[in-house]
């Protein structure tokens, strides 16, 4: 048996690890700290669809209560031929408030070949409609296409504030509801009517009618609850899965760093009194996390890794320093051990099955390095790998996952 | 007057099957997904049961999800990856047996993914089943989603897809959890009007949008978000609370982001020698998440400190107490202005508990258990028990939102993927052309209607956009829509043909196999 001995608390991690790029918690779709890639050009794989399919669409959408965003699909000679006729040389986009009219809101005369455009219109809750269409010579304005009418979401909350209450039980299908409240209203009976029948006929969990009406509200609770939420509308948050890496990422950033003078950020609580300019500040500007800024420039890194491999009868009981390893099916094994500076004693020893014969090997390491400049402190290269020995390669190489 | 919190986690990854290769990277979102939080909820959420607590949570299951929750070549593949994760950590515990610190942690990790298998096994790999049973004892209500997560709003022209989307999501549903959802979640709490109709169609009661487009709702709703309001077709809209929202994600007060918490990033798939961990990596060639991480997330400049689960721990406690003293002020100080109990919506990425913030799910643990200790004056509901007590609500339109940056559809109609939208538009229109050209079709024909509808909303993941706009795998998603869409294109032109190639069609079936009994009725 190894005698006793202390194992000086070592082998792992020697060597500083490089500071990943990103930090903090993680993110939908994450694949690993490198920051995201910057915007792409199309690729190849999205080349090969069509650039158009002449269904001759003008297609508008309202991206947020400020932008439009408007597709047309003409074949690539339809709009050559158009760009050619345009006094111009090129299309038009003309956008509409409410309907097609001859004064559009806006014209926006259109790069050559252009298949879609963002558009500020900058009001909420208005319907647009889109035009694309071009002046011809002696001929005037000729339309294209017409696109389908959208609406910008509203810029903030309604103004109107009469208010309408309904009792709809949930565990009732919709379909029931429907007809019964067609069936009470061919028989002008009030709603609640239709409920009690409802009730009658097995649906228990219905509410009693005296909930039906809308709740008392005065004026009073309207203020104080109007209070409340006016707060609560400058508090807007937007964030899913996108934002996280990046707000932590700023956070820990150096600027962030310097903010808090070099404290832990603790959570706290909320002031209760948010600055309007800040809600817009929650939400991720870019959804592409940031990089903590790094040094760049030549690198270098280096890592000593120690490997014990062996091999003995497949049945064996092995241990290192101890511990008892797993072997392979063929009886051999290989660990690996960071190697940080320093002086280091290992014991090996394999036991047969029986348990009557025995063997141990006694292993000694030193290691020792200077350094000059700056190494290992870089992120590690992909390909970077400890060489190899013939043999241990052989070994390693059973090490399938 | 007491009070309800509704904590719904939204569920949801795309479908990412790949059986033309032996190792896929993309197929890791699944794998440590399962490992960090689908498998670990589910134990959570049964010694919740066990411990008799009083608790309801809502848990939305996108039809995606459950596609490859329940593929079998999906299951033997995460099997085989929590098996080589077994493998790395006992290689691990060795590796580290004399730095205490990582060394606990790898014992840790060893035990963590041993007593992970041994769960796997012991659902028979079935993980929605397990959910499926959960919701069958009450424990927890199961929310669908769109089929393939499209975002809706972007769909409003062609009802038709709309209705082929939620209608398909609806049906799914029933046969994965053997009863009608109740509850359905506006992929990116993405709501525009037209919505509704497809909605009331399938006898769904209740949807989730962002806070302003509740607050911003026709007429004003008196309560905010404090309180649903039903559309006018009678489905009921639930807010989702600010506040709470905000503290798991405020910059100045996100939870996630403690810097005694685990950090994502650092993973020995990075850090260590590159042929040592290769065998484990999600892809052979590439660097990747292994799932073992030994640092906190530390903060400042210089070197990262090891994890210390105790002090996270305390974090936890913490973060938990704070998240509920918040909750109750809140719900007194709406006591004194409101006249009926109100509900605070909760809504999260359920991938945030566990997978993405290591500690969530404790936290979420430590949110139930004190709530319960500390008799908090608020009772944890599904939105359908809300409804089922509370029956009676202001009629109001909300307003077009999403949760994603800026509140609208900026994430997912920009200048990096403003590119889809006319192609699937196209797609849209001809497939509703072509289950119109053939009321009645013959076996083949019909497979390859139902294959064209299934290629069809693979392209409408909102997942593609969104990914084209972070930038974390921008090449795949692109793949991803070109691909469907490609394969769109030859099922189109196959029936427009009238000659579909059985053994293509058979090729795409294999490949792109969700959704089994898809009615592309829907479509017309």
């Amino acid at each position: 048996m190894p005698r006793q001995r202390r194992i000086p608390p070592i082998l792992l991690e020697g060597d500083e690890m490089p500071t990943p790029l990103v930090s903090g918690p993680g993110r939908r779709f994450s694949l690993g700290p490198t920051p995201p890639s910057p915007a792409l050009a199309l690729g190849a794989a999205a080349e090969r669809l069509p650039a158009a399919y002449g269904t001759r669409r003008l297609w508008l959408a309202a991206r947020d209560p400020h932008w439009l965003y408007a597709n047309w699909d003409l074949r690539s000679e339809e709009m050559e031929e158009r760009e050619g006729r345009a006094v111009s040389g090129h299309l038009t986009l003309r956008i509409h408030e409410n309907a097609v009219g001859p004064a559009p809101l806006l014209q926006i005369p259109l790069a050559k070949g252009a298949r879609s455009w963002f558009v500020r219109v900058g009001r909420g809750g208005v319907r647009y409609i889109a035009e694309l269409g071009c002046a011809q010579p002696g001929l005037g304005w000729q339309t294209l296409l017409i696109s389908n009418p959208v609406t910008t979401p509203p810029d903030g909350p309604a103004t109107a504030s009469e208010r309408e209450f309904a009792t709809i039980p949930v565990d009732v299908p919709f379909a029931a509801v429907v007809e019964q409240a067609v069936e009470a209203a061919r028989q002008e009976e009030p709603l609640a009517q239709a409920l009690d029948a409802l009730r009658n006929q097995g649906f228990s969990d219905l509410p009693s009618p005296k909930e039906v009406r809308a709740p008392v509200w005065t004026e009073t609770q309207e203020r104080a609850l109007a209070e409340v939420l006016r707060v609560d509308a400058q508090r807007r948050v937007w964030v899913s899965s996108l934002d996280v890496t990046g707000l932590i990422a700023e956070r820990l950033g150096p600027a962030a760093e310097k903010e808090r003078g070099g404290e832990v950020e603790q959570p706290s609580s909320p002031t209760g009194g948010f600055e309007a300019g800040e809600a817009g500040g929650i939400s991720s500007p870019s959804g592409e996390g940031r990089a903590i800024e790094r040094e760049r420039g030549f690198w270098f890194n280096v890592n000593a890794e120690l490997v014990i491999y062996g091999a003995t009868e497949p049945d064996a009981r092995v241990t290192i320093a101890g511990r008892v390893i797993k072997l392979r099916p063929d009886g051999s094994f290989s660990l690996r051990f960071a190697l940080p500076d320093g002086e280091y004693e290992l014991p090996v020893v394999a036991l047969s099955r029986s348990g009557d014969d025995g063997r141990s090997a006694e292993l000694e390491f030193r290691r020792h390095t200077e350094y000059r400049g700056a190494v290992g402190a870089h992120p590690q290269h992909p390909r970077l790998t400890p060489p190899h020995a013939e043999s241990i390669t052989s070994a390693e190489t059973d090490q399938s996952g | 007057m007491p009070g309800y919190l509704a904590l719904i986690l939204h569920a949801h990854l795309p479908f990412v099957r790949h059986p033309e290769h032996e190792r896929f990277l993309e197929e890791s979102w699944l794998y440590e997904a399962i490992t960090e939080t689908y498998l670990p909820l589910a134990d959570l959420i049964e010694r919740w049961r066990k411990d008799r607590l009083n608790v309801r949570l809502t848990l939305t299951l996108t039809p995606t999800l459950c596609s490859m929750l329940s593929d079998p070549l999906l299951q033997s593949r995460y099997e085989r990856r929590l098996s080589a994760l077994i493998d790395l950590a006992e290689k691990e515990v060795h590796r580290t047996c004399w730095d205490a610190g990582c060394h606990r942690l790898a014992e840790a990790y060893l035990d963590r993914f041993t007593r992970l298998r041994a769960r796997w096994h012991a659902c028979d790999r079935n993980l929605l089943g397990v959910f499926r049973a959960l919701q069958d004892q009450n424990r927890i209500e199961i929310a669908t989603s769109a089929a393939t997560h499209a975002v809706l709003p972007l769909l409003g022209d062609q009802p038709a897809a709309m209705r082929g989307q939620i209608l398909t999501a609806r049906d799914h549903y029933r046969a994965c959890f053997g009863r009608d959802a109740v509850g359905f979640w506006l992929p990116e709490c993405a709501y525009a009007p037209g919505v509704e109709e497809f909605l009331r169609e399938a006898n769904l009661r209740w949807f989730v949008v962002d806070t302003h487009g509740l607050g911003n709702a026709v007429p004003r709703p008196r309560y905010g978000t404090y309180a649903p309001v039903y559309t006018p077709e009678g489905l009921a809209v639930f807010g989702r609370d600010i506040e709470s929202a905000r503290q798991v994600w405020s910059r100045n007060e996100g939870y996630p982001g403690d810097t005694r918490y685990r950090d994502f990033y650092r993973d020995i798939g990075f850090d260590l020698d590159f042929d040592y961990v290769r065998p484990y990596l999600p892809s052979p060639d590439h660097r990747g998440f292994t799932g073992i991480k030994y640092q906190s997330i530390t903060g400042g400049k210089g070197g990262k400190r090891c994890y210390n689960p105790a002090d996270a721990q305390r974090a936890v406690t913490a973060q938990a107490a704070h998240f509920l003293e918040a909750r109750e002020r809140q719900l007194a100080r709406l006591a004194e202005v409101m006249d009926q109990p109100p509900i605070l919506t909760a809504p999260y990425d359920a991938e945030l508990f566990g997978h993405w913030w290591h500690e969530g799910l404790a936290f979420l643990d430590a949110v139930v258990r004190g709530a319960l200790d500390r008799a908090s004056d608020f009772t944890f509901v599904t939105p359908t028990d809300y409804l089922r007590r509370h029956a009676t609500h202001q009629v109001a339109r909300p307003s077009p939102s999403t949760w994603g940056e800026g509140g609208h559809l900026g994430v997912w109609l920009n200048e990096k993927n403003e590119w889809i939208q006319p192609h699937l538009r196209v797609a849209e229109q001809r497939l509703t052309a072509l289950v119109r050209r053939y009321p009645e079709p013959g076996e083949l024909v019909d497979r390859a209607l139902r294959q064209a509808a299934r290629e069809l909303m693979l392209a409408q993941a909102s997942d593609w956009p969104f990914i084209l706009h972070a930038g974390t795998s921008p090449e795949y998603a692109q793949r991803r829509v070109a691909a469907h869409l490609g394969r769109f294109q030859e099922l189109y032109d196959m029936l427009m043909a009238g000659a579909v190639d059985e053994a293509g069609l058979r090729e795409m079936e294999t490949v792109d196999n969700l959704f089994p009994n898809l009615d592309w009725r829907y479509w017309r």
